[in-house]
């Protein structure tokens, strides 16, 4: 008998020849999450397992993996060669002595000539021999005896079913560049898009000395929480207090946001092409703020030609917060330091920005070199949360 | 490195870190056990409490604690009195008062707030006006923090006594300790505050001055440490680490005083008025200088004097995001003014051109910042 984390795969199960490159991606990114552990992944037709760990490591296996996108569920549970009679006697000493019971057999081994239902039948039999506290109810029970009999002449024992993320593998669906501010809504969009197998690199503009070392140093926090769930993440911190200079030295107030914001999605794109990325991904949500209006998102969008993923679009801010609050990231989001988006903030932003008025006001500036010279300044660094 | 921000905390002392090492590796004995090492270094604790007593002249006795923070919780919270009964702190102090003010609000206190003047100093008559029969506790602040503004402890308490006599009195001192010239005896307080890391000693010890025939209730109990009103196994490298550095300190005030009061100068004089507000006007210890800078942050300027080593403090009433509410001594100051101050606070490891350094870095600052206001 040995102690081993049964692991369901989701959605890969649609992929038809491309299944095996989604499933070694998946083993990769599940030995990777848990590569300080001394375990082992095996990989199987249709599901996976983590074995040969310390019983002491479970539940910290258990929590990471919940947190690898691709995994469906998983199951804590005990190996044995099949032997129908072991079988029993297991059931008998590994679950509770009193309560309502149901037992579910799964029989892939179809060598053994009985029946699934048979089988269930026994070992409830045994069960109820063993102590007559226990009693069986199929529809009503405080605990459920799981026995899945494989066709590779081993059988697994469990009780619970601990659902995880669903998605696909992290990397699966190419590399993004995510604009990472600080706030709420940016560690949540990087959630969202890792879920469906997007590795995210990030970048984050500060503005010093208008924002705070503490700032920077809450956005590497916020990257390392995400990466729980995306892998280590990349992030690249751009200096941008000269780009915020020109655009107030030349621009009026109230199209500040907007300016910068196309300043951003060029330094953003520019590293996206450096990291092979293949989109930007931002944490805007319709009508959140003044550069959040279809307008704005129009001008600032249109300084770059690769795919923006807003997948908080149609979010409320509250369904937005929950997600934060799911992944950990709520408590630091909210420490109150001033992100670059608050400084030089006009006190009536444009709406409903124009196009052709933006690219006027920028004649006066020296794109090229402003976007050159704070990409030229960037600092790298990789965040991960075992660090 | 240039660092101007010493009331937060300031550079150990040599000799009070070779002290403090001292009793780490050689003398690192449980003072309370048996043996006779042991019974030496308690009796050597006893002689620094008495020696600490001395030096700032009081009468009573002084127990050690981890921070000046706990001094004051033990003075705000293990003082005996009457449930629901006044308790009065000023609009100025230190959160380690101002939060145990708060506490006792909740628990149903009559918590009162004495105002203060635009330098964070109490306001003496309307002080007076808070006192009645029913207070049974007063805080006050002895140096501000902020803005080195003293206060005159002697005359406060003196009213207070004499509105009502069995008050009890306490004084943060923490600023002040070691700083200007103490004498507890002559201001009559029944509790003081004072802390070592703002005096060169190591972090983590400070002090509690209790007046002789002052009671107050154990603060953490156990093996009867402190005359078992602060259980714990006493940290004698701080013990010896403080006394030391109070020493040194008080030895050598007027020489400390003398210098630090000429840096004081040198900046005050060199303050442009049309960018520049001094709020620490008045009394106050030459050791804590805050300014109120026109149109430009605080916190952007102390971030700003980093990049060349300087480190400054900022005041609590420009915290990032919101006005602090309380703003005491900043609810005076034009709205221009409110979100700018900087707080320079010296220690005797200053010297004259640390001072020139940063008033030119100020001033280059301060005019390329204004230009984006």
């Amino acid at each position: 008998m040995e102690h081993i984390i049964l692991i369901r795969i989701g959605e890969i199960f649609l992929k038809g020849h491309n299944r095996n490159f989604f499933t070694s991606l998946l083993k990769n990114n599940i030995c990777e999450a848990l590569k300080d552990i001394k375990c082992k992944v095996v990989s199987t037709q249709n599901r996976m397992f983590c074995e040969g760990y310390n019983q002491d490591e479970e539940e910290e296996i258990i929590s990471r993996l919940t947190t690898v996108f691709g995994i469906y569920n998983i199951s804590p549970a005990v190996k044995l060669a099949t032997n129908l009679e072991k079988i029993a006697e297991l059931c008998c000493r590994l679950f509770p002595k009193e309560g309502v019971f149901r037992v579910t057999v799964n029989r892939a081994d179809k060598k053994i000539p009985l029946s699934s239902m048979d089988i269930a039948r026994n070992i409830g039999a045994e069960m109820l021999k063993d102590s007559s506290y226990r009693t069986v109810n199929l529809y009503k029970y405080d605990f459920e005896v799981n026995v899945d009999i494989r066709e590779n002449g081993y059988s697994y024992i469990f009780y619970r079913k601990i659902a995880c993320e669903g998605g696909l593998p992290v990397g699966c669906g190419g590399n993004g560049m995510l604009l990472l501010s600080g706030g709420i809504d940016s560690p949540v969009a990087a959630f969202l898009m890792a879920k469906r197998g997007v590795k995210i690199k990030a970048v984050h503009f500060h503005s010093f000395p208008y924002t705070s070392e503490m700032a920077k140093e809450k956005v590497i926090k916020l990257a390392k929480i995400v990466s729980c769930y995306c892998g280590p993440i990349e992030l690249s911190v751009v200096p941008f207090t000269e780009i915020q200079y020109a655009i107030k030295e030349n621009c009026p107030i109230e199209y500040m946001i907007t300016i910068m914001r196309r300043f951003m999605m060029r330094i953003a794109e520019k590293l996206a092409y450096e990291k092979n990325c293949g989109a930007i991904v931002t944490g805007e949500s319709l009508g959140q703020v003044a550069s959040q209006t279809m307008e704005s998102i129009m001008v600032t969008n249109s300084v770059v030609s690769l795919p923006v993923f807003r997948p908080l679009i149609g979010f409320d801010k509250s369904e937005i917060i929950e997600i934060s609050r799911k992944i950990d990231a709520f408590e630091t989001s909210i420490l109150p330091y001033e992100d670059c988006c608050t400084v030089f903030l006009p006190k009536n932003p444009v709406i409903k920005p124009k196009l052709n008025y933006a690219l006027e006001l920028e004649v006066p500036l020296d794109i090229e070199k402003l976007v050159d010279d704070a990409i030229a300044g960037t600092e790298t660094v990789i965040c991960d949360f075992r660090e | 490195m240039i660092f101007l921000d010493n009331a937060s905390t300031t550079r150990t002392d040599d000799e009070c870190a070779a002290i403090a090492l001292k009793y780490m590796t050689e003398n690192y004995f449980n003072p309370s056990a048996p043996y006779h090492v042991s019974v030496e270094l308690s009796n050597e604790i006893n002689r620094s409490r008495e020696n600490i007593l001395r030096l700032l002249k009081g009468e009573g006795k002084i127990i050690f604690t981890a921070s000046g923070t706990e001094s004051d919780n033990t003075a705000l919270f293990c003082t005996k009195k009457k449930h629901g009964s006044r308790i009065v702190i000023s609009d100025a102090e230190h959160p380690a008062v101002r939060k145990c003010g708060e506490n006792l609000t909740s628990l149903g206190y009559d918590v009162v707030y004495a105002p203060v003047d635009e330098a964070g100093r109490v306001k003496t008559e309307e002080f007076r006006k808070l006192i009645n029969e029913e207070t049974s506790l007063i805080s006050i602040m002895h140096v501000n923090n902020e803005t080195g503004a003293i206060n005159d402890i002697k005359t406060l308490v003196s009213m207070a006594k004499k509105i009502n006599p069995s008050v009890i009195f306490h004084s943060d001192g923490v600023q002040a300790a070691g700083k200007i010239k103490v004498n507890l005896k002559d201001l009559n307080v029944d509790l003081y505050s004072f802390s070592g890391h703002k005096i060169h000693s190591p972090k983590g010890i400070a002090g509690l001055y209790i007046k002789k025939g002052v009671n107050i209730k154990p603060y953490l109990i156990g093996g009867g440490q402190e005359f078992s009103l602060r259980s714990s196994t006493e940290n004698v490298p701080g013990i010896m680490a403080i006394e030391h550095a109070l020493s040194k300190q008080i030895t050598a005030m007027d020489f400390n005083l003398s210098k630090v009061s000429d840096l004081r100068n040198k900046i005050i004089n060199n303050l442009d008025n049309e960018k520049y507000k001094l709020i620490s006007t008045g009394e106050c210890s030459p050791y804590i200088i805050m300014i109120a800078l026109k149109k430009v942050r605080g916190e952007v300027m102390l971030h700003s004097l980093e990049k060349y080593g300087i480190c400054i403090g900022t005041g609590s009433a420009c915290s990032s995001k919101k006005i602090d509410k309380k703003a005491s001594f900043g609810a005076y100051l034009p709205e221009e003014y409110k979100r700018g101050l900087i707080r320079v606070s010296l220690s005797r490891f200053n010297e004259e051109n640390d001072i020139e350094c940063f008033i030119n870095s100020l001033n280059l600052e301060y005019n390329t910042l204004i230009k984006y206001i």
